[in-house]
């Protein structure tokens, strides 16, 4: 368990936000030739959310923030990063089955054949509902050229 | 008035021929059932079918199949909000918030089933005041400007701030960041890119629905990880399907304002069934007797919400049907499909196809009624779901979030979008900071922009417009209220807790 | 669930969703696709839809719509740029895609050489309306107003940079004029901008068609070259002695298409215009069917692109 408090993690998150979208919005110019430019609501918005999060940073924690975060989230989240990554040249049925039977098999201990065939059951039903019934064309094989 | 019965009566006698309440069957079923599976809503639903409907045989049928797949999607989308905090449809975002909490107690049941109640009454009336008031009503949409619409938005983006049951500041912040994000991509005034970091991907904008799966459905399927690393079910009981006598006496005015807030919201263009949503819920909030229930499974917090979108994606065919101006994505796709069939949607269209519009309105009386038939039964069947043991739902849940994501605009990028979102709704689940408010402002953050910089121009530069125009005005001085008086409750509570 | 009953189930559904491998023959051998880089519902959507069924007919295989939209048709464009040059991915081109070439945006690919260009198939046609209390009967009185009191009225288009934008820009350099540009959301929010008088008049394409029909709005001036056959009482830009700009819509592949792939596509897609369906289509979008082969379409491409540069740098000038 990475021991953090969550709630100042958010607070600089949103305050880095802030910074990085208020330097972006000064380049691109508030008021220009006498009229209101692109810059002109995100510079306000982000100046007021840095206000914002300087506050935040410093407040007392809740009492319902999670202590920190788990290591099984964390590997999920990788998991969900690698999914994401594979899919444009993987298609999507081989990435899917490979993802899914490691979500059962790591993080849920279910013996190896049966995420196998759980997770080729839930794609390749998800494929033909998507492809089949819906006719999205959703590229289920690697792209061979 | 006795001719606008006759009307209707001559509407009805065109939607009861078989193959026209077929259509509007089939338009409901496919409306449900695109509503309940995440990431594909009606718009992409609709663009898909519009081909299959040259060869229609007529094109009053194919208009009701194609609207009843609109309100009915407003039905489905509420189901996986509720189970599983998956929001369906943007529109549902809301009632993700009282939704799902009411199904963490076992009460899935009573929620879905008064989505369902809700959505038909709000229908049913949305479609009266389509049927008698309509056309008048629709000058009012035309009257909302520039400054109209930027007062609006920030009363929206007011009330985002009261979502969240903690601390209005975590309230404030969320929203404020849901603005930033929702302004990224090339500023459709200018044409200038805008806060995309250098990102070709990024010129579209973030896409809303794969950030709302994400930040709310991928999120909350991480913090359950985080909770149960085991093969725990979502939530353990079912309990009761039908709601209590006392969540009737609670519902029952929710619903009613709903469809009113809901019907004069949605005349308006932009996120009409999103912004009377969050209205709606903000409403009942406040007359509740216990607010302090709202985020923690209150009946009216489904029920207001859940009648407004349905009302507002009824009264947004009011200006298409009267004045052929499509007013969101949704009437854009249909206007296309009347295009199609012929029929120029305009002024002209109540004298040259009268037919089309008195039948397509008759015919919603009837989808409402099939819906509410369909709907009610699939309750039982829709909390069997939560049976289904967690480490088979994640996964699942995933792979359909992604699919569903492809599918809006065959993108991968989008799909990227959906993951990163869910880490980070993860993060502020994580540190109880409510998403809602980020995602209501994301999608309010357009109108303000456009409405804040059209203004601006038509006023020659100053702000004196936005107070000398009477609506405009009386919105903003509401919205200086509920911000007032959000500090003031907030500050008394808190001198009375240091005291 | 029983692993080796999920299994067999499992390679059941991928067998169904699996698409027939198709024997070898001419092109077309299997499907077209072709990307719209609009949102469904727009007039480039419905018209290259009405066009793909007609093609199909042609060519003897289906023609897919895949609306691909998002950053003013720049998303699209550059997936559609990325594609094979097979002939099995092909495209519409609008006059915005290359629109953003001339005002100076860095595009992931070259706006006029990524791309091999099929047949053209029709203008979109814009035209300057205001409502029918204004006290404008001509384009030339609109013009004066705008001389006389400059920056006190105000229009509507549905974007900067668009083609209606640089349409009016034009006319304001060279007639000396000025009016306050109020970009809206794309062309559908034009009209209730006008009928709402939030704005004075618009440049848009055909959004004001039904309104004129109804007799709310008046057309003061086409953009086309020549008077459009729908409205032979309103003079065209052209006729009136101003430069415009037109807005293209035609059919193109990425670059480097094998020359007989291209050509079948050309045939295909210039045999169509004359279909009843797409004609209609065109009629109640108020678009102009124009005929053109593949390698004019890039000349006029290049020529338009460079005018719209000028355009731009002129306004840039200006201080406009």
């Amino acid at each position: 368990m990475l021991t953090l408090r969550t709630g100042r993690l958010a607070a600089w998150v949103l305050g880095a936000l802030a910074l990085v979208f208020c330097a972006a919005s000064w380049k691109l110019g508030y008021w220009i030739k006498g009229a209101p430019g692109p810059g002109l609501l995100p510079l306000g918005t982000s100046l007021l959310l840095a206000v914002c999060a300087a506050f935040l940073v410093r407040a007392p924690g809740l009492p319902d923030e999670d202590p920190g975060f788990g290591k099984a989230p964390l590997m999920a989240f990788a998991l969900l990063c690698a999914y994401g990554l594979s899919l444009p040249w993987g298609g999507v049925v081989l990435p899917s089955v490979v993802f899914g039977t490691l979500w059962m098999r790591l993080l849920h201990k279910r013996p190896v054949l049966a995420s196998i065939a759980v997770s080729a059951l839930v794609s390749g039903v998800g494929a033909m509902l998507f492809k089949g019934m819906l006719r999205i064309p959703l590229p289920l094989w690697p792209a061979i050229s | 008035m006795t001719s606008a019965i006759d009307l209707l009566m001559y509407g009805f006698s065109l939607a009861i021929r078989p193959e026209n309440l077929m259509y509007a069957f089939i338009g409901s079923v496919v409306g449900t059932f695109v509503g309940v599976l995440p990431g594909l809503g009606p718009v992409a639903t609709i663009a898909i079918l519009l081909p299959l409907t040259y060869q229609a045989g007529s094109p009053l049928g194919a208009i009701i199949m194609l609207s009843a797949i609109y309100y009915g999607a407003m039905y489905g989308g509420s189901t996986t909000s509720i189970l599983m905090r998956l929001p369906g449809e943007a529109a549902s975002v809301i009632t993700c918030l009282d939704g799902y909490e009411m199904a963490k107690q076992g009460r899935a049941g009573p929620a879905l089933a008064i989505a369902a109640i809700g959505s038909f009454v709000a229908g049913t009336l949305a479609i009266i005041g389509l049927s008698f008031v309509g056309p008048a009503f629709a000058r009012f949409a035309v009257d909302f400007g520039p400054p109209e619409m930027f007062a609006l938005a920030l009363l929206g983006v007011a009330l985002c701030a009261s979502l969240s049951g903690g601390p209005p500041l975590r309230g404030i912040a969320m929203a404020l960041a849901g603005i930033l994000l929702g302004l990224v991509g090339v500023d459709t005034m200018t044409g200038v890119e805008r806060l995309t970091m250098g990102s070709f991907n990024l010129t579209g904008g973030i896409e809303l629905v794969p950030m709302l799966m994400g930040l709310f459905g991928l999120g909350e399927v991480l913090h359950n990880v985080a909770v149960r690393a085991g093969a725990v079910p979502l939530t353990t009981k079912i309990g009761k399907l039908m709601p209590t006598r006392s969540d009737w006496r609670e519902s029952a005015p929710a619903i009613g304002r709903g469809s009113l807030i809901g019907f004069l919201i949605g005349l308006l263009p932009g996120g009409g069934a999103i912004l009377g949503a969050l209205i709606s819920y903000a409403v009942e909030k406040k007359v509740s007797a216990h607010p302090e229930r709202f985020g923690k499974g209150a009946i009216a917090g489904v029920a207001g919400p859940e009648s407004a979108n349905n009302a507002a994606a009824t009264s947004s065919f009011v200006p298409l049907l009267t004045l052929g101006l499509p007013g969101n994505a949704v009437t854009a796709v249909l206007f296309a499909g009347l295009m199609i069939q012929n029929i120029q949607p305009g002024p002209l269209m109540l004298v040259q196809h009268a037919d089309i519009f008195w039948g397509v309105i008759a015919s919603m009386y009837l989808g409402n009624l099939m819906l509410l038939v369909l709907n009610l039964p699939l309750v039982g069947l829709w909390v069997q779901l939560l049976r289904v043991p967690f480490w088979l739902l994640a996964p699942a849940i995933v792979m359909i979030a992604v699919f569903g994501t492809y599918s809006l605009r065959n993108n991968w990028f989008d799909v990227g979008v959906l993951l990163v979102s869910g880490g980070v709704g993860y993060l502020f689940r994580a540190a109880a900071y409510e998403a809602a408010p980020l995602a209501m402002a994301f999608i309010l953050a357009d109108i303000l922009d456009t409405s804040l910089r059209q203004a601006l121009l038509m006023g020659d530069g100053g702000a004196s417009i936005f107070f000398t125009r009477p609506l405009s005005g009386t919105v903003l001085a509401v919205a200086a209220t509920v911000v007032a008086v959000q500090l003031y409750s907030y500050g008394r509570r808190r001198r009375r807790q240091g005291a | 669930m029983k692993p080796r009953i999920a299994l067999f189930a499992a390679a059941a559904a991928f067998a169904a969703a699996f698409a027939a491998v198709p024997a070898h023959a001419q092109f077309p051998e299997r499907p077209i696709t072709l990307i719209v880089p609009w949102a469904p519902g727009g007039s480039t959507d419905v018209s290259s839809r009405a066009l793909a069924k007609a093609a199909e007919g042609a060519l003897g295989q289906p023609v897919v719509v895949v609306n691909k939209p998002g950053a003013s048709t720049t998303i699209g464009m550059a997936d559609l740029a990325r594609a094979k040059p097979d002939g099995y991915t092909i495209g519409t081109l609008s006059s915005s895609s290359y629109m953003l070439k001339a005002q100076g945006r860095d595009l992931p690919y070259d706006a006029v050489e990524a791309f091999t260009y099929v047949s053209y198939y029709g203008d979109n046609l814009i035209g300057i309306a205001v409502l029918n209390e204004a006290p404008w009967k001509k384009l030339a009185d609109l013009l004066a107003e705008g001389k006389a009191q400059p920056g006190k009225f105000k229009f509507g288009t549905a974007g900067v940079g668009s083609t209606q934008h640089l349409t009016l820009e034009a006319l304001m350099l060279a007639t000396g004029s000025k009016f306050v540009h109020i970009p809206q959301q794309g062309s559908a929010g034009s009209m209730p901008a006008l009928l709402g008088k939030h704005v004075d008049f618009i440049s848009e394409v055909s959004v004001w068609a039904p309104f004129v029909a109804q007799g709310q709005a008046r057309l003061l001036a086409v953009s086309t070259p020549k008077r459009a056959d729908a409205y032979p009482d309103v003079p065209s830009l052209g006729e009136l002695g101003f430069d415009s700009l037109r807005s293209v819509q035609a059919i193109i592949g990425p670059a480097g298409m094998p020359e007989p792939v291209r050509q079948r596509l050309e045939a295909a897609f210039r045999k169509s215009l004359a279909d009843e369906g797409f004609r209609n289509t065109m009629k109640k979008l108020s678009m102009e069917i124009v005929d053109l082969p593949g390698p004019e379409v890039k000349k006029l491409v290049q020529g338009e692109l460079q005018r719209a540069t000028g355009l731009v740098q002129r306004m840039k000038a200006t201080g406009g």
